[in-house]
């Protein structure tokens, strides 16, 4: 009786810890998060009960295969994470447990008819387990942000849990078929602990380093385009300039046509000049003011490169984007719709650009059409290989503003490349 | 194909029907071109013959302006693709208003011109698209746009249209080899749907706009959203 009440505490504890390690890298999926606790505590009790008892050491082995399973289902169903990333913490979580109690079993042996003495240091071992988690998430909860975004990290970092559980199932094997206790091996077991823990330390630094470089990079892009708004605003003025010099030059033939009573003349020439001044200074407007810029922007970067445009474009007005995303999506998508445009116009002598905005049932629908040179490869709804010239970053910039709004973004290259956002 | 310039600028309106005629010889589609001076002539065509399939649209033009054509063709249920060619890129919000499908600058239309028939063109043919199906009833010749979904039944495949169903002895995999590109979309490794008729994709949930509901594998779900979005971002 006393064996199964210290039983069921352990395994109280036990889920409570597990639950605390899920709550620190992913975010529950349930309503009610109350209930993640006792899903897991009646979910381990089952698997406990389901297995039958043996003296055998293969028991412990069963039991860690099954709870690894357990666990894995349990953080697919309850909290918001992929398999990879469920796969990734059950193993790492439950790793972590083990190697903490074979931390102590290594030294103090196991007691095949324990004391409640013996029963309160393995109640004990939980508690220093739950202290180094505490620990875990005061230092690495901002790890959480990367990992639900991005399960690229888990990929090259999943050998340190996995190995680790590899080294469990052997020394669990060891320990119970050997009963002895070695010095050595407790090392070991807390070398591992440490390996774990020093892995998600790393998996957080490079996950801010990439961050910081996004940033960096997107700082970057943000000064060059306030450069290219100087150059523009340069051009325009030089541009203007040279208008005003003809329109000087126009004036002073119509103030000779009229010197001449030649009025028919004259007010053909005044309708002329009135429709080229109108023609220059007619812009985009799709009720927005920053989308307005943008689209502006590009437009005139696109003529000036001798790249024609084609516009569908309906009011943006109540898109949900802020000044800043809004540089980023459009400016990004038209950046390397003109850049591919160029290289198809060394090679073919034209191109055009099919820029479409369409609002439907309440989101925005933005989609960007262009020729293409070389069919570029599309892998899991990203571009491949493009990172060295920076346009993978311009898309992953996109893709990040569009996930923002829990919007959809997706990408394709047949005969010419297309993006589309909804947001 | 008939297509409608309606320009009063003569200059303006023969760059457009060279340009027409350059596209028809690269690519023999086949243009009867018509041109028209004032929005009230091609009005007058547009009502006694609605067998337009691409109107090019000035606005600035003397008497009645082109939205104001395009608003009246719209008001008289034509659906007929218009493709505003103007000099002035501010008119853009307005030409999406009265639903112009594309909306070109005059002085950029050798570079566009292309591009843009390209597209009218590949939408236009995807409308009339039809397909003879062998069907357990016989030959049947199906417009591709009233079949709302197709599922597998055993060896059997049925065609669900608005309004009746059909039976086909063909498999799934030999129709979705028939009708890629065509806007069918294979969600299911026993059911194809017609994008055009996709209500919304959520929760691996695909709801028709009929009621009908199509649970996706979540093996296919992500790759059934990409392809579903492209379909939604290339045919507004």
């Amino acid at each position: 009786m006393i064996a199964i009440i210290f039983s069921l505490v352990i395994m109280a504890f036990e889920a409570w810890g597990l639950v605390y390690y899920f709550d620190t890298f992913a975010d529950c999926r349930l309503k009610r998060k109350i209930f993640r606790f006792p899903i897991l505590y009646a979910s381990v009790l089952i698997v406990v009960f389901m297995i039958p008892k043996s003296a055998s050491s293969y028991y412990e082995l069963v039991k860690y295969a099954a709870m690894i399973a357990l666990l894995v289902i349990y953080c697919i169903l309850v909290y918001k994470a992929h398999h990879f990333q469920s796969i990734f913490l059950a193993i790492m979580n439950y790793t972590l447990l083990v190697m903490v109690d074979f931390t102590f079993v290594w030294i103090f042996g196991i007691d095949k008819n324990p004391s409640i003495l013996t029963r309160l240091t393995w109640i004990m071992y939980r508690v220093v387990w739950i202290l180094i988690l505490m620990c875990i998430r005061k230092k690495l909860s901002g790890l959480k942000r990367y990992m639900m975004t991005n399960s690229v990290y888990l990929k090259g970092y999943i050998w340190f849990p996995l190995i680790s559980s590899l080294f469990g199932l052997y020394y669990m094997g060891k320990v119970f078929r050997t009963l002895e206790t070695s010095v050595f091996y407790s090392l070991i077991s807390i070398a591992i602990i440490a390996i774990n823990i020093v892995s998600l330390y790393f998996m957080l630094y490079m996950a801010e380093k990439e961050e910081k470089i996004k940033k960096a990079e997107f700082q970057l892009r943000k000064n060059q385009n306030q450069i290219q708004v100087f150059r523009d605003m340069q051009s325009l003025y030089e541009r203007q300039g040279k208008k005003l010099h003809d329109y000087k030059k126009q004036l002073i033939t119509l103030r000779g046509l009229l010197e001449e009573r030649e009025v028919k003349s004259a007010i053909n020439l005044t309708n002329e000049l009135t429709e080229s001044i109108d023609v220059e200074m007619s812009e985009i407007n799709v009720g927005h003011p920053v989308v307005n810029a943008v689209l502006n922007q590009e437009h005139r970067i696109a003529r000036g490169k001798g790249i024609g445009m084609i516009f569908s474009v309906g009011n943006a007005d109540n898109i949900k984007l802020n000044d800043e995303e809004i540089v980023i999506l459009f400016g990004n998508l038209l950046e390397n719709a003109i850049h591919e445009c160029e290289k198809v116009i060394k090679a073919k002598g034209k191109a055009a650009i099919h820029l479409k905005i369409a609002n439907m049932d309440q989101n925005t629908v933005i989609t960007v059409q262009n020729p293409i040179l070389e069919p570029v490869t599309i892998k899991e709804g990203e571009v491949v290989n493009l990172r060295q010239e920076g346009h993978g970053i311009g898309l992953s910039n996109v893709k990040e503003v569009v996930e923002k709004y829990d919007g959809s973004f997706a990408v394709s290259c047949d005969e010419e490349f297309t993006a589309v956002v909804i947001i | 194909m008939r297509v409608a310039i309606c320009d009063d600028d003569e200059t303006d309106a023969k760059r457009l029907r060279n340009l027409l005629e350059k596209y028809d010889d690269e690519h023999g589609i086949g243009f009867i071109i018509d041109e028209y001076l004032s929005g009230m002539d091609l009005l007058k065509f547009i009502r006694n013959n609605k067998n337009v399939d691409i109107i090019f649209l000035d606005i600035n033009m003397n008497g009645m302006d082109g939205l104001d054509v395009a608003r009246r063709i719209r008001k008289e249920a034509i659906d007929v693709p218009i493709v505003i060619v103007t000099a002035f890129i501010n008119y853009a919000l307005e030409g999406y208003k009265v639903q112009a499908s594309r909306f070109l600058v005059k002085d950029e239309l050798e570079k566009t011109f292309t591009e843009c028939m390209d597209d009218m063109v590949r939408q236009i043919q995807h409308k009339k698209m039809n397909m003879i199906f062998s069907c357990v009833e016989g030959e049947v010749n199906l417009s591709l746009e009233h079949i709302i979904y197709i599922e597998t039944n055993g060896h059997k495949s049925i065609i669900h249209m608005s309004d009746n169903t059909l039976n086909l002895y063909e498999t799934m995999e030999m129709l979705e080899e028939r009708l890629k590109n065509k806007g069918f979309l294979r969600v299911h490794k026993s059911y194809m749907v017609n994008m055009k008729h996709i209500h919304k994709i959520n929760n691996y949930i695909l709801q028709l706009d009929t009621g009908t509901e199509i649970r996706i594998p979540k093996a296919r779900y992500k790759q059934v959203k990409q392809d579903y979005i492209l379909y939604v971002g290339r045919a507004v």
